[in-house]
Order: structure tokens, then C-alpha cells, then sequence
């Protein structure tokens, strides 16, 4: 099976990388082991510990922030998106608003939204266009009376961030994650940093385990196999790219590990996957002839391309 | 005030015209774009890139364009964009 529907790291590690032993595991995470995290992540963003909050996954976090912040916020979401939390923002019977990406384009009027006292989550690069959907400028009006969470989960990718503004604005919140760039989506370890006035209503807890915060320390410290991959990932996705198109797709430019595709190939996903092959099939949830495909190693994607010719070539029915 | 309660067409996205001729351009411009209340599933609209009117009348329909919440749940909408 080759599985390019998630956006994984497709670079296995090296066992001999991590250092972790069994030790200690009949023993609660300590604050210093926390601590020590949090120093490497100091590091790794330029912000300040008291900034910086771990936990399992991007959608733990965000749904942090929906328990302490939701008293009379309406929450703007994008369609599509991938995230769990909003089941858990309507037990909070949260309002919520989601904005219809739509081509060519795929971009927000933040300004024609009219968007107030709500807490906005904007996945930036976008999941799963790969656009940005944000910039500077959009983002500092809206931090004007809303909280805006910007998922930078593909920040490796894009190397484009909002962090050096977490210190300057109090309802600033960036999510991160080492699911994708850093390989281990295994761990599901997430980071964000938040501004004041979001942090001061948080508990900063250890919420991940000894295993998870043990091996995610080594790997934001050691980042050469992050680096190496994320290199690796970006040569691939411009062969990816090219060989798409060359078979007919339309392929949207993309600042991620994945990459957007349309064509009018029929059931393509349902093709693939009777191929052990899957990829995102948007079609399902959002637009038909959409596509998402992570970018694999490029013996996957290989694989791909040549099941996609002999596709492709007994035509588009 | 008079309210409408519309749901579009599945595939093409249209609220008002061509498939949907019930409601005339002139009770559009009695009713105004803030009396319109669209409601859907979100599998139905959430597969469609965009909303369409074509009431005959072009000023009714540019004043109904540009972007619209659309119901799709208890305390849930979806902001979409209505084209001409």
C-alpha cells in the first residue's frame, strides 16, 4: 500500500537517532523534562518559554484555547477543512461560520467578511490548496477584536511564519506540529505559540507523554533529518508537479508537502485505491475533481505516476 | 417585515432564475438581500463553488451578489459567494 492521502513524512528514521530507553516509564513526565522542551523550542521559533505550550496534536491545543476563550466567540472556520475540533466547539454550543474556498483563486476577502469577537482558525499554507491564505496586513486587522489561530503545520515547507509577532500581540496563536516535517506523525506532538492574553488563561501542563516528549527533545534539538526530508520533499513535489501536468492536471501551486490537483478523470481516487494507492479525494467533501496528494519518496511517486498514465490513457470515463 | 426561506438547486448552485423562476425580480427588490435567509445541507453546498442568480433584472441581481451566509445547521452557517 502506498499512502499518500496524509500529508506524512514518507522518510522513515533511523533507529539509532533516538536515545530513549524504557527507564523511568512507571514515573509521570517531570517539569524539568518539560522544561527542556520547551528551551529547544525556544530556540528552534525565537519566542519566549512562557509563549510556548505542548500537547498531543494540533486539535488538543486548539480546543484548549475553545474551553478558556469561548464565552461569547463565534468560531470561523474554513471549508474545507481536516480538523476535529469543531465537534468539540459545537458541545461548547459554539456558533460556527465556515468560508467556501472556491477556484481559480482560492483566496478570503478577510476584509469583506465583516468577521468580529470570534476566534478564527486559518490553516496557513492552506490544507488542501498549499496557498497562503493570510498576510501581514490582513492578519493585524483582524487581530484587532477577534483571536486568530493560524495552523502553521507545513511551516518547514513554506518556511513563511506569523511567529515573530506571538511576543507583540495578545491574541495571536501559531500551532505547529512534528507530524509532518520532523516524521513523527506516530508521536502526534504539537506545539503553538500563544500571546498574553491567551496564555494567561492556560495551564501549561505536561500533556504528552515520556516517549513522545523524550524523542520530539532530540529532534528539535538534532534537525538534519528534518532538513534533509524537507529538502528531499521539495525536489520531489517539483517532479511531482511536472509529471501531473504532463498527464493532463491542472496542478495549483503549493507552499506544502502535498500537493493540489484537478482533473476530470472520474473516480480517480476509487481507481488508485483498487491500485493500493490513496490519495485525498476532495470530491467526497468539497468539490468534485479535487484532489490532494502528499508527496511522497520518489519510488511512490513513481508508482503513482505510472498507475496514473495507464489511467489516463484508457481515457477519462 | 417579509422574509424568503431558499434553498439552492444541487449542482449548479442557483437561488433565484433559470430553475427556480417561483419568486419574480420585482418581489427580490421588495424583499431585499437581508430578508433572504438560504438554508442547505452542507454536502450540498459544500460542493458547490459558488452560488447563482439570474432574476432578469440585472440591478436586483447585482444587489444579491457578493458574499452570503448560507444555514446548514443549529448555530452553523457557511459564507459563500453569490455570482450574476
Amino acid at each position: 500500500l502506498i499512502d499518500l492521502s496524509a500529508n506524512e513524512s514518507p522518510y522513515e528514521h533511523m533507529e539509532k537517532e533516538f536515545k530513549f530507553t524504557n527507564k523511568e516509564l512507571n514515573r509521570y513526565v517531570s517539569h524539568t523534562e518539560l522544561e527542556a522542551m520547551l528551551k529547544e523550542l525556544s530556540a528552534y521559533t525565537g519566542c519566549g518559554q512562557k509563549h510556548i505550550f505542548v500537547g498531543p496534536g494540533t486539535d488538543y491545543l486548539i480546543q484548549k484555547i475553545l474551553l478558556n476563550n469561548f464565552m461569547d466567540r463565534s468560531l470561523v472556520i474554513l471549508n474545507p477543512n481536516f480538523y476535529g475540533f469543531t465537534a468539540f466547539a459545537k458541545k461548547l454550543n459554539m456558533k460556527i461560520k465556515r468560508i467556501q474556498l472556491k477556484p481559480p483563486e482560492f483566496k478570503i476577502d478577510w476584509a469583506g467578511m465583516g468577521i468580529e469577537k470570534s476566534i478564527i482558525v486559518v490553516d496557513n499554507p492552506n490544507n488542501p490548496t498549499g496557498k497562503p491564505m493570510i498576510d501581514k496586513d490582513e492578519l493585524e486587522k483582524l487581530l484587532v477584536d477577534n483571536i486568530v489561530i493560524i495552523d502553521e503545520a507545513g511551516f518547514e515547507y513554506s518556511d513563511s511564519t506569523f511567529a515573530d509577532m506571538v511576543k507583540d500581540c495578545g491574541n495571536l496563536c501559531i500551532t505547529r506540529t512534528l507530524d509532518k516535517a520532523f516524521g513523527l506523525a506516530g508521536l502526534k506532538v504539537a506545539y503553538m505559540l500563544v500571546g498574553q492574553a491567551i496564555s494567561e488563561k492556560l495551564n501549561k501542563g505536561a500533556d504528552i507523554n515520556r516517549p513522545a516528549l523524550t524523542i520530539s527533545t532530540e529532534a528539535i534539538r538534532n534537525r538534519q533529518y528534518m532538513l534533509d526530508t524537507v529538502s528531499n520533499t521539495l525536489a520531489e513535489k517539483r517532479i511531482l508537479s511536472k509529471e501531473l501536468e504532463k498527464l493532463g492536471f491542472k496542478v495549483y501551486e503549493s507552499q506544502a508537502n502535498y500537493l493540489m490537483a484537478y482533473t476530470e478523470v472520474k473516480d480517480l481516487g476509487l481507481k488508485l485505491k483498487s491500485k493500493e494507492i490513496l490519495i485525498g479525494d476532495l470530491s467526497e467533501t468539497w468539490l468534485r475533481g479535487y484532489y490532494r496528494i502528499s508527496v511522497g519518496n520518489g519510488k511512490e511517486n513513481a508508482a503513482l505516476i505510472n498507475e496514473l498514465k495507464a489511467i489516463t490513457i484508457t481515457g477519462t470515463q | 417585515m417579509a422574509k424568503i426561506i431558499v434553498t439552492p438547486i444541487g449542482g449548479n448552485g442557483f437561488i433565484f432564475g433559470r430553475g427556480s423562476r417561483q419568486i419574480s425580480s420585482e418581489v427580490l427588490k421588495k424583499v431585499g438581500k437581508e430578508n433572504i435567509i438560504i438554508v442547505s445541507t452542507i454536502d450540498k453546498v459544500g460542493s458547490l463553488e459558488c452560488l447563482r442568480i439570474d432574476s432578469g433584472d440585472y440591478e436586483v441581481d447585482e444587489s444579491i451578489k457578493g458574499s452570503i451566509d448560507v444555514i446548514i445547521d443549529y448555530k452553523e452557517e457557511i459564507i459563500m459567494e453569490v455570482v450574476c
